[in-house]
């Protein structure tokens, strides 16, 4: 798996790290899309996305976990490997269980009450709550603590 | 309903932490990728510190060091390298929580032009540590076991001899616990090589994460709840020579 990876990088987190976060940026939008105008495709693909991104998080977790076991990290910067790693975890656990949960909704097509659609998009937009305070970590310990630069 | 109970209490305890203090070793910053020899040839300076760690009591400052003027925040580290005399040294910086200054004697001698904390273990378990408690706390020590038979701890959160947080080394194996009322929990545990006979054995406690490295590599990583406030310092069980060039602790502040 090294091989393929280019050169600068440390390790493959961070060529993967970005699915989850687009991935379930695309899915709000869809989501939201979805709520102005109900059209099937609009919902097939919200749920789509949705599923797509709890599966990058959960290959952006286990990425994360062996990078952070690789890199090294200054006393400064442990504090926010540990936070990054906490929100990680809650992001991760969050976006399996809304995933399961909207898997349910769509398959019992229940999303086509106005009042769940609405509570699934609100759900759907913490997410991205949880994975800009994950993120926000992450930049930290890479811009400012210069973790797994030129290692 | 509680994962977002427990989102918001997360998020609740990641409030800023600073301490005040009063006299500190004054150091080099911790930034940046240390070497294995990343210590070496640090002065020993005591400064007055506004805020961050206490590393001494009021006995330290009648102890024989030299106290620099530079001030020590919150956050930066602060290297202790021994100078003067040994029994002056250990007595002045620390305060013991398992056996005596004797079952250790301390001499300083010199190594490689440096001044080095030369200790030698009668078999006796015990443990010196700094005088101000730590909560989050990076710790790395310049150490050669060679000569030593036993297992060398680094301690942090550490009240007394039955409750502590420690990364210890013994035979090319690293553990990585806690004892809490002298009941031993392994949270992880690795083989390492060192290349050098001096190593830089490093431990870090970042809320509930706790990992032990060898110079840059981590070799151990585990959790548990977050312990109380405690001392750190270095433990021996195991009889010979164990010589100390430095010992670096820094206060780990949240983002």
């Amino acid at each position: 798996m090294e091989s393929l990876l280019p050169e600068w990088a440390p390790n493959v987190h961070p060529l993967i790290i970005h699915f989850p976060i687009a991935l379930w940026l695309v899915a709000v939008f869809f989501n939201l899309l979805s709520l102005l105008r109900p059209e099937e495709w609009i919902r097939h693909t919200t749920m789509a996305m949705y599923g797509m991104g709890a599966l990058s998080a959960v290959v952006a977790f286990f990425s994360g976990k062996q990078a952070m076991d690789d890199v090294y990290v200054p006393f400064q910067g442990e504090m926010a490997a540990s936070s990054h790693s906490d929100w990680g975890h809650y992001t991760l656990y969050f976006f399996i269980g809304y995933a399961l949960l909207h898997g349910f909704v769509y398959w019992k097509k229940l999303d086509r009450k106005k009042i769940v659609a609405i509570v699934m998009f609100v759900l759907g937009t913490m997410g991205m709550g949880l994975v800009a305070n994950t993120a926000d970590m992450g930049g930290k310990l890479v811009y400012k603590h210069g973790v797994g630069v030129n290692q | 309903m509680t994962i977002l109970a427990a989102l918001v209490l997360a998020s609740c305890s990641q409030g800023k932490k600073s301490e005040s203090g009063g006299h500190q070793h004054e150091g080099t910053e911790a930034e940046g990728h240390h070497d294995d020899a990343g210590t070496d040839g640090e002065a020993h300076e005591h400064g007055d510190a506004e805020e961050g760690g206490h590393e001494h009591g009021d006995a330290g400052e009648e102890g024989g060091h030299e106290h620099g003027g530079e001030e020590a925040n919150s956050g930066e580290s602060n290297v202790w390298t021994p100078s003067g005399d040994g029994v002056e040294a250990v007595q002045s910086d620390f305060h013991f929580i398992a056996g005596t200054i004797d079952n250790i004697n301390p001499e300083i001698v010199e190594a490689d032009g440096q001044s080095v904390l030369k200790l030698t273990a009668d078999g006796t378990p015990a443990a010196f540590v700094f005088h101000k408690s730590y909560g989050n706390i990076g710790m790395a020590v310049r150490v050669n076991i060679t000569e030593f038979k036993g297992t060398a701890k680094l301690v942090h959160h550490a009240e007394n001899a039955d409750n502590y947080e420690f990364v210890s080394i013994n035979d090319g194996k690293m553990r990585l616990g806690r004892v809490v009322e002298g009941e031993e929990k392994i949270f992880d545990e690795a083989d390492y090589s060192a290349d050098d006979q001096w190593i830089n054995l490093r431990a870090s406690a970042a809320g509930t994460h706790y990992k032990g490295y060898i110079g840059n590599k981590m070799v151990t990583h585990g959790h548990g709840d977050e312990m109380k406030d405690g001392y750190v310092g270095i433990m021996l069980e195991g009889t010979g020579e164990v010589q100390v060039k430095s010992i670096e602790t820094a206060i780990l502040e949240n983002e």
